[in-house]
């Protein structure tokens, strides 16, 4: 019978840093959640096609699910939780544009946005590309984060609003 | 007809006309009044939502907390009669039909025989070695860890006896359902064989199996302490899941309770408890600790079900005018051994005037799993077919679609020839028609093109039966004039708990922040609205008949003191302005309780019987138009423009409807254009069971969408409200196809418009 591998892991979430011991398999989803109980990280798919678990990995927008919790040692997380002053803005932009109704898929836009209107002033390319920060541009680039109660609306006008 | 049928058409037919003799509902008073009901309020939960502060059922981690992971079939029928289970690390159990617990059989909810419980299917499995459909459950593990379990789960594999299985609804003999939902399966009005018509449609339409994908998997968290058991579960339908669970389990319905506070979506998929339910309770109680077990998204396809395929031949003659002189719809559907027949026929009952009027819901049997509610069930595959089949008519006629509906719209229910509760669809058609520009399309198709765009535009009525179902609340008045409402229901993402606290207010003349709504809690009270877009006035319902009761309660403490109030009457008195109000004065709620030294007054307030919506006819409407481009060349649709102007009744939150529109509206663009669970027909596999491949809508797929609503309150429902959270899907298909239609001179009468059908 193959015993399970476990290893130590320093991780930095939040500003806070955690020291475990892992099951080598664990995806930086089910580390959050089931280890860290940071349960605002949601699981969609644990396929990486709806973007519910979408956390921030050294600023950058990642699928949780996709990534493994041994993978990043070295790396700073940032999750809805600790999106404190950047995703204000955001939130409060989601709460008023009604940019959310069961809420499930919410805090992996918003996660995704806030990535996005960084990776937008970076220069990063998309499909799309016409100049500016068009209506077509925040939509593709928010592509990756499926919301099935069809708040699509309301998070465009959201993050229309907090990019300007 | 099978002599069930019969049976309950009979039955069906002496209620309508018992419900005749009674009194119209009493108008509700809140149905004018414009203070927090009709303002566009930011959701109450909206910012616990963003900050991922929600607590979901998955979200709960109790101590001792152990996985589970579900191993399916790997055939449709047969039975098992080997089970291979190589040792795994971390394993606490693998429960199998060897050592399950008993669970009784219960029926299917969706057959409304005997209880309500929420059970899906009446199917007793893994108390058996026989095997229903692909991806049964047959095994269950449980381990210390989610990657444990998972792993373990892999290497489970089962030898088969196998059965052949009836998975194509092709060559299966149709019969007609005992019911369909309530509704009789078989209508027939006139005689649509001697009509006479000057232009005739005759075409069959076809709409595949879909699952609904909620963001949120199916979870279930079980914990027994002793005989009392408690769940955390997904369910659009907490008091019926206690009810299921408790005969299952053979305990005392007050031995188990089940929260669901908050769902992260349901779309129907959430009203039915699915075996998974039963399973994590089972495995809880023989491992003996708390026991989550959530579906991956790939066991959504194969362990909940979807909304059933469709076939519908519609029929339709008109004379020279447009006005219709016959219309048949004949609609089959899937079901399995519980006989849950959607109502696909529904549409075509209740909106248009037709003298000779034919409709028949027939099903097959599948060896597949039972078929799920799904947002407008039956209405919106349905409606596909008949809002198709009257653009081919007004093709024909040379009519333009919108004028050709106007000249059929009834003065009275054409099925059952009983008067609307209100009806104004002709206010919708309006509204929406001049807010999409509707007067400037032309009759010809291939008129616009921009490149090698093609444009069409399009259009389609939709139309909802309206329900009032059954809600008990208990509200409690504290004595610093707070008012906090409980409920047995939950916010699956419609809105629920901001409109009732925003109907609470109004009702007892409170501000909204002196109003606290608590959900999602089994044991609050007998409540039953699993769905069907009920909530808002089944529950506005209840809690006015609470109000009745407090001020009954308060009027009492006043007795022989020197309230102004004392010696009033019930008629007498209003609630208004933060307590209680006569002619001659009154005062504040929290006088009243000081007075009497109170911390709280408690009060339960039940739903009133919604006998007037048997009486007469009680539906919400609405009215599609869109602009589609089709690419000439690869044959991509893409939908560009959206109007919904609808009809539900007085708008309780202007802000959130909106939203719940534009919702179904785009859970329809998926529909008409990419939504479709294939499964293999010689085996019983789904092969594309996951997000990667069934594409629900993304953002750029969704345009602008404008929402309009007629906004005028109907007289009999509570608050004036009706319905609207399935509305929104129904008809959009149909718009997509008409407008695709206008775009190419193409007609396309199968579900999903995929490339390849118009190429």
């Amino acid at each position: 019978m193959p015993g399970n591998t476990y290893v130590k892991a320093r991780l930095s979430v939040n500003g806070h840093r955690h020291e475990l011991e892992l099951d080598t398999r664990v995806s930086l989803l089910d580390c959050l959640r089931e280890h860290l109980g940071l349960t605002g990280t949601k699981k969609g798919c644990d396929q990486g096609a709806c973007g519910a678990c979408t956390v921030l990995l050294d600023g950058e927008r990642v699928n949780s699910c996709l990534v493994l919790a041994v993978q990043c040692e070295d790396a700073e997380i940032t999750t809805i939780e600790g999106l404190a002053e950047a995703g204000r803005a955001m939130r409060e932009a989601f709460v008023r544009h009604d940019a959310l109704q069961c809420g499930y898929c919410t805090p992996g836009q918003i996660c995704s946005a806030v990535a996005m209107l960084a990776e937008y002033e970076a220069g990063v390319p998309s499909a799309v590309g016409a100049p500016g920060l068009t209506d077509a541009e925040i939509r593709e680039r928010l592509a990756g984060n499926l919301c099935r109660c069809g708040a699509y609306n309301g998070i465009l006008a959201a993050v229309r609003e907090v990019s300007r | 007809m099978s002599l069930a049928s019969r049976g309950f058409t009979l039955a069906s037919k002496a209620m309508g006309k018992l419900a005749r003799l009674l009194p119209d509902g009493k108008p509700d008073p809140l149905a004018h009044r414009r203070a927090e009901l009709g303002r566009p309020a930011d959701r109450l939960d909206g910012h616990a939502k963003a900050t991922g502060a929600v607590q979901y059922t998955a979200d709960h981690r109790p101590p001792g907390l152990a996985y589970a992971v579900v191993v399916g079939s790997t055939i449709a029928r047969g039975r098992v009669t080997t089970i291979h289970i190589p040792p795994a690390p971390g394993v606490l159990l693998v429960m199998t039909h060897h050592n399950a617990p008993a669970m009784k059989r219960t029926g299917a909810y969706a057959t409304l025989r005997g209880p309500l419980g929420a059970a899906a299917m009446s199917l007793p499995v893994l108390n058996t070695d026989e095997i229903f459909w692909y991806g049964q459950p047959i095994g269950v593990v449980v381990a210390e860890s989610l990657e444990q379990a998972r792993h373990a789960a892999s290497l489970i594999h089962a030898d088969y006896q196998r059965w052949p299985a009836a998975l194509s609804m092709t060559g299966q003999k149709p019969f007609t359902p005992a019911h369909a939902v309530l509704e009789e399966p078989v209508s027939r009005i006139g005689d649509t064989r001697t009509a006479q018509a000057a232009a005739t449609v005759e075409a069959e339409y076809t709409t595949p199996l879909e699952h609904h994908n909620a963001m949120e998997p199916h979870a279930t968290l079980a914990h027994w302490e002793g005989d009392r058991l408690t769940v955390h579960d997904t369910s659009q339908y907490p008091y019926g899941v206690k009810e299921m669970l408790a005969k299952k389990f053979s305990l005392a319905e007050e031995k188990v309770r089940v929260l669901a506070p908050f769902i992260g979506g349901g779309f129907g998929s959430k009203t039915t408890a699915w075996p998974h339910v039963s399973l994590a309770v089972a495995a809880a109680k023989l491992a003996d600790r708390p026991v989550k077990l959530v579906l991956s998204r790939a066991d959504m396809f194969a362990m909940t079900g979807g909304r059933a395929p469709t076939r519908s031949r519609i029929s339709l003659g008109a004379d020279a005018e447009g006005r219709l002189t016959a219309l048949e719809h004949e609609a089959l559907s899937s079901c399995t051994t519980d006989e849950f027949a959607e109502a696909a026929v529904i549409a075509s009952r209740h909106l248009y005037a037709c003298p000779n009027l034919r409709t028949v819901q027939q099903v097959v049997r599948l060896d597949r799993i039972q078929n799920a509610f799904f947002r407008g069930p039956g209405v919106a595959p349905g409606s596909f077919a008949l809002e198709s089949a009257m653009d081919e008519l007004a093709w024909k006629l040379g009519l333009d679609p919108l004028e050709l509906r106007l000249r059929n719209e009834p003065e009275r229910d054409p099925t059952s020839g009983n008067r609307f509760t209100s009806r104004h669809l002709r206010e919708a058609y309006a509204l929406g028609a001049d807010a999409f520009g509707w007067s400037q399309r032309t009759l010809t198709p291939r008129a616009m093109r921009d490149g090698r765009w093609l444009i069409g535009y399009g259009m389609a009525a939709a139309i909802n039966p309206d329900a009032v179902l059954i809600a008990g609340v208990k509200l409690r008045l504290s004595a610093d004039g707070t008012v906090t409402i409980r409920s047995s229901t939950n916010e699956l993402g419609a809105g629920t708990s901001t409109a009732q606290s925003q109907a609470t207010a109004d009702r007892l003349g409170l501000p909204l922040d002196r109003v606290r709504f608590e959900q999602g809690d089994s044991d609050v009270a007998r409540t039953r609205i699993p769905g069907a877009s009920a909530a808002t006035t089944t529950l506005a319902s209840a809690i006015w008949s609470a109000r009745d009761k407090l001020v009954r309660e308060l009027l009492k403490l006043v007795r022989d003191t020197d309230s102004p109030l004392a010696g009033r009457s019930f008629e007498e008195v209003e609630t208004r302005d933060g307590g209680l109000f006569c002619s001659g004065g009154g005062e504040s709620y929290e006088r009243i309780l000081a007075r009497a030294g109170l911390d709280a007054v408690d009060v339960e307030g039940k739903s009133a019987l919604p006998y007037q919506t048997v009486k007469r006819g009680t539906y919400s409407y609405g009215a599609h138009f869109c602009e589609v481009r089709v690419d000439e060349d690869t044959g991509e649709t893409r939908v560009t423009r959206w109007v919904g102007a609808f009809d539900g009744g007085r708008t309780v939150n202007p802000k959130q409807a909106t939203s719940q529109m534009r919702g179904g509206i785009i859970m329809g663009i998926g529909m008409a254009l990419t939504e479709e669970t294939l499964l293999d027909e010689r085996t019983g596999l789904i092969v594309n069971r996951s997000l990667a491949e069934y594409h629900v809508p993304t953002q750029p797929d969704v345009p602008d969408i404008d929402i309009r609503f007629v906004d005028r309150p109907d007289p009999q429902t509570p608050l004036g409200a009706k319905g609207i959270g399935e509305l929104g899907i129904v008809g959009v298909a149909a718009a997509v196809a008409n407008a695709v239609h206008h775009a190419t001179g193409k007609r396309v009468r199968s579900l999903p418009i995929t490339p390849d059908k118009l190429m």
